[in-house]
């Protein structure tokens, strides 16, 4: 555990101890966190921290350890060693104070049967406690910012896939954490209702939520977030602003050049000066060239060259 | 606006199941099932009793003894069936519907949820036992039983059947399957109906071959994890009844506590061999054997119990989804 003090925002400053960085805060800190199942090693000595107010995407291909860390900070799952803090608290430690900060949001979203929109609500704001006299402020708030307000009397069994996930993001927000963990909020949905979600998460950051979310619409990803970190078998590869990561991780500008004979080649530039230099090069050298086209790599293919164990 | 305070987890069940066709098709086949037991056992007494002396007097005097025992096995049969099958879905269903990861992240704690389950199943047993309290008014009527013995075994079977919705939630929370933690409820029952049965006869058996020249008294104990030990006893009269569904099991209790060999049983009325008279029973000394029966009984729901609230609690060294 001392690895992990440093920047362990949850603990009192300890006399010997390194003091903490200074830099945004921080709500959401895992050191050294790792999680053996067996001969398996879920998740390798994660150091992640997330800034308050962020929108922190985490990618990686199934099994990197996504929903592993999620269900880490959400109290569900102990891990082997290392520790993690969410907002100030320990999830292994003490589940309750962190039960009442964050809001975690599963891959799959389970519905009742025989139970109306609201009713569910409601059962989940008395489970979080949440004082009666204000459900129904709450409720109508929660059902106004998912645009489920027309569905309140529904059944929750009868709603569409994306109305589900809609009201399970509500579900979530009803104790108004301030953490939010999404794990995969976007599978399943269909275009319209992709954009709805992005829409709907552009408001949480606004309402100044620190949103941690994984998801395989990477594009969708790379618009929303403000920082990002790759994961592979429980490593991580990478984490920060998406721009530096793409960096980081060799992506970037890449020049599309198709000669006249036919030949296409591909050559990566670091800037605008490399790439007047690269031009200037072929036709010094006397070729034909047809088509010179700037592309940038984003994180679809950044991830396409993590699945293939490209990235190392 | 609806309530959601007592225990969240019990009032969301509550209003799904009141909801539900399955609870009035429930409650009406086992009324008219018990109610079914009851002319049966008017009928067959009716019969047997035509040809007595005075026919009106043995009717009386057997009849509603017959019929209120008869209706009670019915009913401790029927729990002991419900009962693990409505308890065993309670946890490993959520899991099944992936809605127990919500509620565990959630400020309710382990005991909350499993309480709010076990209360769940119990309302609405007690909706079956309340119910049928009405049919036990007619054998109370024609005669032959007390009102104490009735309230006494309807808090017996009640007491039971919350047991077994312990039992039923414990395996629920156990097993990660529905089909999986209904059958662990039911071989559950079997083990404390069937198994103490077999067990008393093992029991016997090795005493017997330990003093083979010396009456043996059947081990009582061997039957206190049997529900329908606990309802015969409560139900009252041992040793004064000719007959019934819970004869055999007043026999044993009587032959535990007589240390005579030299007795012969009608029904479970022991008549001693010597001089003919009715052997009055001794009783059964400190604590009753229903009660004795239901602490044994609630020992193994509280193992249940346990272990269910464990296999709630968050986090886990494994997810339990």
């Amino acid at each position: 555990m001392s690895e992990t003090t440093a920047l362990d925002v949850a603990e009192p400053p300890i006399a010997g101890q390194p003091p903490m960085p200074s830099g945004p805060e921080l709500m959401v800190s895992t050191r050294g966190l790792t999680k053996v199942y067996g001969r398996l090693t879920a998740l390798d000595h994660l150091d992640l921290d997330v800034p308050k107010g962020s929108v922190f995407g985490v990618i990686g291909p199934n099994g990197a350890g996504k929903s592993t860390t999620f269900a880490i900070l959400a109290t569900l799952l102990r891990p082997t060693s290392g520790t993690a803090t969410v907002c100030g608290a320990n999830p292994t430690v003490d589940p309750k104070a962190v039960r009442r900060k964050l809001g975690y949001m599963p891959d799959v979203m389970g519905v009742y049967d025989r139970l109306r929109v609201d009713e569910y609500l409601e059962f989940h704001a008395a489970a979080y406690g949440v004082p009666r006299r204000e459900w129904s402020g709450l409720i109508d708030g929660l059902l106004e910012l998912v645009d489920l307000d027309v569905k309140r009397s529904a059944m929750v069994d009868g709603l569409s896939r994306g109305m589900k996930q809609r009201l399970s993001l509500a579900r979530a927000m009803v104790h108004d954490p301030d953490v939010l963990i999404l794990d995969e909020p976007a599978s399943g949905l269909d275009p319209r209702a992709r954009i709805e979600f992005r829409v709907l998460l552009t408001e949480l950051q606004r309402l100044g939520k620190t949103i941690l979310i994984s998801s395989h619409i990477l594009a969708e990803l790379q618009q929303m977030c403000s920082d990002i970190a790759v994961l592979e078998a429980g490593r991580l590869l990478a984490a920060g602003p998406p721009e530096v990561i793409l960096e980081q991780l060799g992506g970037g500008r890449r020049v599309t050049v198709r000669f006249l004979d036919g030949e296409t080649a591909e050559y990566p530039v670091a800037d605008e000066s490399e790439q007047a230099a690269l031009l200037r090069r072929l036709i010094t050298e006397g070729r034909d060239v047809v088509e010179f086209s700037v592309g940038t790599e984003d994180l679809e293919d950044l991830f396409l060259k993590i699945t293939e164990g490209v990235v190392q | 606006m609806s309530s959601f305070t007592v225990n969240p987890v019990l009032d969301r069940e509550l209003r799904q199941r009141s909801r539900s066709l399955r609870s009035l098709i429930i409650l009406t086949l086992f009324l008219g099932l018990l109610a079914g037991v009851m002319f049966l056992a008017y009928e067959g007494n009716r019969a047997s009793n035509q040809f007595a002396f005075d026919p009106i007097a043995a009717l009386t005097r057997n009849t509603g003894r017959s019929m209120f025992e008869w209706v009670l096995a019915a009913e401790l049969i029927l729990l002991l069936f419900l009962v693990p099958g409505l308890s065993a879905g309670s946890i490993a269903g959520e899991r099944d519907r992936q809605t127990l990861v919500p509620l565990q992240v959630t400020m309710l704690g382990p005991v909350q949820i499993f309480v709010g389950k076990v209360l769940a199943s119990s309302v609405f047993l007690l909706l079956l036992v309340v119910g049928s309290a009405p049919i036990l008014t007619v054998p109370y009527l024609i005669g032959g039983i007390s009102l104490s013995q009735v309230l006494l075994s309807l808090a017996t079977l009640l007491t039971i059947g919350f047991l077994m919705a312990v039992i039923g939630v414990g395996c629920s929370s156990l097993f990660r399957r529905t089909q999986t933690a209904t059958l662990a409820a039911y071989a559950v029952v079997l083990a404390l109906t069937l198994g103490t049965v077999i067990l008393l006869g093992v029991v016997a058996i090795f005493e017997n071959a330990r003093n083979p020249d010396e009456f043996v008294e059947p081990r009582i104990e061997a039957l206190y994890l049997n529900p329908f030990l606990a309802v015969a006893d409560a139900a009252g009269e041992t040793g004064r009844s000719q007959s019934g569904p819970f004869s055999p099991i007043k026999q044993v209790i009587l032959e535990s506590q007589l240390d005579n060999e030299d007795v012969w049983f009608e029904g479970n009325v022991a008549i001693d061999g010597r001089t003919g008279q009715v052997v009055e029973p001794p009783g059964t000394g400190f604590l009753p054997i229903w009660v004795r029966s239901l602490l044994s009984i609630g020992l193994v729901a509280a193992v249940f119990g346990i272990i269910g609230v464990r296999r709630l609690r968050a986090p886990q060294r494994e997810l339990s989804v």
